[in-house]
């Protein structure tokens, strides 16, 4: 006679470690969701805001010494920023996606799940960097480097608030053209070189994409840039004063947003790393900190891009000042939340459209960006130049 | 004008999209907590298998050999002899493998007894597949650890704390009766 032995965790109730999803406290998930927005406040005023006016104060950007020892600090700064920005998209990317599709999300560590990334990224760094016997060793090496400094080097032009700035570069929306261009050169090296079959067809898918979608994204810039009247990014900021650059340039805005999501290699766009035809696409054989990289720069996109589309169109950090004296510390601090919520409220159309809508088709993009997006961006660059001339006639 | 309004469609069809998912943001999550919470198992589920015993201690089983007949997995392996003292038979074993059970209960509707049954325990994943093997003891004492268990015959059954077995009240069992209870009950409160 056998009895069926029980194993002797059968009937454990399994002990709950952190935060009890069971029982949840919405003011305190709410709280823990609004520090997170708050830490990533303090981190953009310490970066554009108060370690400039401290180099500044003192007068230390007039020595060689103390200009580079601003430079690395603004290089450490960056790359602080460009962590939290992603530490907190990727939480609330999966909490969002979890709410759309009626499940929870990430709900263990921390209140709702809001240290879930911190874990993911000690996971990540934990693991083995491996890289596969039949890829292009440097290459492949390299990729994830130039993905994540594409991104990383954008921050640098991204004006938060009046004069906060790391690099108030006179041909902004050159540097945003090319260093973003440069971007996808990393995703395709790294399809390529790492001999898998789907890598290298994530890669390609990249590239085409790339050709797609950069004319009109360039387009629509130079339409920005014909009406302000300048490439410089403050400019176009301070150009905006009377009526938002939206309403003229509504044409330039919408081939901007269709663009920026292919950029963002966002869901309706997101040939290149297709889960359901590509097992992951050009990242397939990455692990470790590699991968970590890609997804790195990939949020920091998810930042930058909205962030460069309230730059543009969005008044940038226009907002009632209360009588500040705008170039004040207190003004920019103030004008780099507003600039902050509307980053915010576009980052979440952004997820909402990443929500909703299926993937496109190879072909469907070419068509889509060739005979749809060119055209209407060419339109829009015509109706930018006339509005600009008949301001001058005026 | 055609392409105007391929636009306004394409734009119409997306906010639709966009309003859709929108509207899922407010409704429940649907996710079940499981090991932390363990879910409540209706009286009529087919989980696991159990031999039932009467009060007394004997076998509720005849011994008929129907659920071994109809088993379309034969995992049911019987042997009985002749009842010394009266008619029929009893059970020399009765063994069944539940890692080729499928699960249909074919055996329980084919009871005429009602001794072997549904029950609702279903946590039963084990690393060796040889603890899945069965034997009579097995199944007795499954059978003596359900509270509430289910077969055709004499549908939901309870067991009291005292080890008297009763039948369930009628908004327990499933079918007609309790369907019309329960719409009943509802349309009250």
């Amino acid at each position: 006679m056998s009895r069926m032995p029980l194993p002797a965790d059968r009937l454990v109730q399994p002990k709950l470690v952190g935060y009890d999803p069971t029982r949840p406290r919405p003011w305190l998930e709410r709280l823990a969701y609004t520090l997170f927005f708050a830490a990533l406040w303090a981190m953009v005023i310490l970066a554009y805001g108060a370690v400039p006016a401290l180099f500044r104060r003192f007068g230390w950007l007039s020595t060689t010494a103390g200009f580079l020892a601003y430079a690395v600090v603004e290089a450490v700064l960056a790359f602080l920023l460009a962590a939290v920005v992603a530490l907190i998209l990727i939480v609330v990317l999966r909490k969002y996606l979890g709410k759309v599709q009626e499940r929870v999300g990430p709900m263990h560590y921390g209140p709702a799940g809001v240290f879930q990334t911190v874990f993911d990224a000690l996971k990540l760094l934990g693991k083995e960097d491996f890289a596969p016997k039949r890829v292009d060793w440097l290459i492949f090496r390299i990729a994830p480097a130039i993905v994540f400094v594409s991104a990383f080097l954008l921050m640098v032009a991204l004006p938060v608030a009046g004069g906060w700035v790391m690099a108030d570069l006179n041909v902004g929306l050159l540097y945003i053209v090319a260093v973003s261009t440069l971007g996808a050169y990393g995703v395709v090296l790294g399809g390529l070189s790492q001999g898998n079959k789907w890598g290298l067809l994530g890669g390609f898918r990249a590239g085409a994409q790339l050709v797609s979608y950069e004319v009109p994204l360039a387009l629509a810039l130079l339409a920005v840039g014909v009406y302000a009247g300048s490439l410089r990014l403050s400019d176009i900021v301070e150009h905006q004063y009377g009526v938002w650059h939206v309403v003229p340039l509504f044409l330039s805005f919408v081939v901007y947003l269709v663009a920026s999501i292919a950029e963002l290699k966002a869901t309706p766009f997101d040939l290149p790393e297709a889960e359901s035809e590509l097992v992951a696409g050009y990242n397939t054989e990455y692990s470790g900190m590699s991968f970590a990289f890609f997804f790195l720069a990939e949020f920091v996109e998810l930042f930058l891009l909205p962030g460069f589309m309230v730059v543009l169109f969005f008044g940038g950090w226009h907002g009632p000042l209360f009588g500040l004296a705008p170039g004040s510390f207190a003004a920019g601090v103030l004008q780099s939340l507003y600039f902050l919520i509307k980053v915010a409220v576009w980052v979440w159309i952004f997820l909402w459209i990443r929500a909703t809508l299926p993937r496109f088709r190879d072909d469907q993009l070419m068509d889509l960006a060739w005979k749809g997006l060119l055209p209407l961006a060419l339109v829009g660059l015509l109706v930018a130049a006339f509005l600009r001339m008949f301001l001058e006639v005026l | 004008m055609s392409l105007f309004a391929e636009v306004w469609e394409a734009v119409k069809a997306v906010g639709a999209g966009l309003g859709a998912v929108n509207k899922r943001i407010s409704e429940p999550a649907v996710t079940e907590f499981y090991p932390y919470k363990k879910p409540e198992i209706p009286p009529v589920s087919v989980q696991f298998l159990a031999l039932i015993q009467n009060e007394d201690g004997t076998d509720r089983c005849v011994a008929c050999l129907q659920c071994e007949r109809v088993c379309p997995s034969q995992v049911i392996t019987i042997e009985r002899k002749r009842n010394p003292e009266g008619k029929g038979f009893v059970l020399e074993r009765f063994d069944l493998d539940f890692a080729n059970c499928m699960h249909c209960a074919n055996c329980v509707e084919a009871c005429p007894v009602s001794a072997i049954v549904t029950v609702g325990a279903f946590e039963h994943a084990v690393y060796d597949i040889n603890l899945l093997k069965a034997d009579k003891a097995m199944l007795d004492h499954i059978g003596h650890e359900a509270r509430v268990w289910y077969s055709p015959k004499f549908g939901v059954e309870l067991r009291t704390p005292e080890g008297k077995i009763q039948k369930a009240p009628p908004e327990m069992q499933p079918g007609g009766l309790a369907e019309l209870l329960k719409a009943e009950g509802g349309e009250a409160s």
